[in-house]
């Protein structure tokens, strides 16, 4: 599930191009899943760009997942050991 | 059915959450990016206390399957699929035109209060961002 969701995010957001880094925390218990990207545009423009295309990704698993969007790399931290599935990509 | 007198209480407070981001902003303080978050989803509750299409579940229904009468009272910011959409997506649902900017309002607020602080981003941009998904609400 964690790469299906990262590899829908990466395909929305703009791929390679767009992104240098994406990271997905994927938490099955919960039905939640932490998406991190990391822009190579860091503008503010570019970041609403994101956030924007990130809601027809939200809208695909609405029935299944809650998705939360973040930008940069993942905070270490209470996120992360809990994640039972967790996908990474360099783009 | 419309609650106007829970409305003004959300209104108000969302004009306390700004002041206060102000306060902090002029202090140079990055927590005033949560109180300019709060000031939308304080005045997004309140909007939604006021929202003729959300008077029915019905009503709800013919703007998008996913919300009900019910949806007026959302607490939360992400939706799940165990209690329906949140408040990030009943703004992108209802007021779309600042949707992705009240998101991203939340995301950048995500930073200051669980990650490492404010990134690529300014306070004078998040305020500005505040006002205009404030005057499209």
């Amino acid at each position: 599930m964690a790469e299906a969701v990262g590899r829908l995010t990466e395909s929305y957001l703009g791929g390679s191009e767009r992104l240098s880094a994406l990271n997905v925390r994927f938490f099955p218990s919960e039905s939640r899943a932490v998406v991190w990207v990391a822009l190579r545009d860091r503008s503010f423009d570019s970041q609403l760009t994101a956030v924007s295309a990130f809601a027809s990704v939200r809208e695909c698993y609405e029935d299944e997942l809650e998705l939360e969007l973040r930008f940069g790399e993942p905070v270490e931290g209470a996120e992360t050991p809990a994640a039972t599935q967790v996908y990474a990509r360099l783009a | 059915m419309p609650n106007p007198q829970l409305a003004a209480k959300y209104a108000a407070r969302s004009a306390e959450h700004y002041r206060t981001a102000v306060l902090l902003a002029d202090a140079g303080e990055e927590w005033a990016v949560v109180c300019f978050f709060y000031a939308a989803f304080s005045a997004a509750r309140a909007a939604l206390y006021n929202e003729p299409r959300l008077d029915s579940d019905a009503a709800a229904r013919a703007v998008n399957s996913k919300l009900t009468a019910s949806s007026r009272h959302v607490d939360f910011h992400n939706g799940h699929p165990s209690r329906g959409p949140g408040m990030n997506q009943i703004v992108e649902i209802l007021f779309h035109p600042v949707g992705a900017k009240y998101e991203l309002l939340h995301v950048k607020s995500c930073e200051v209060r669980y990650g490492f602080g404010l990134e690529d981003a300014t306070i004078d941009q998040i305020g500005a961002l505040t006002d205009e998904v404030l005057a499209g609400l």
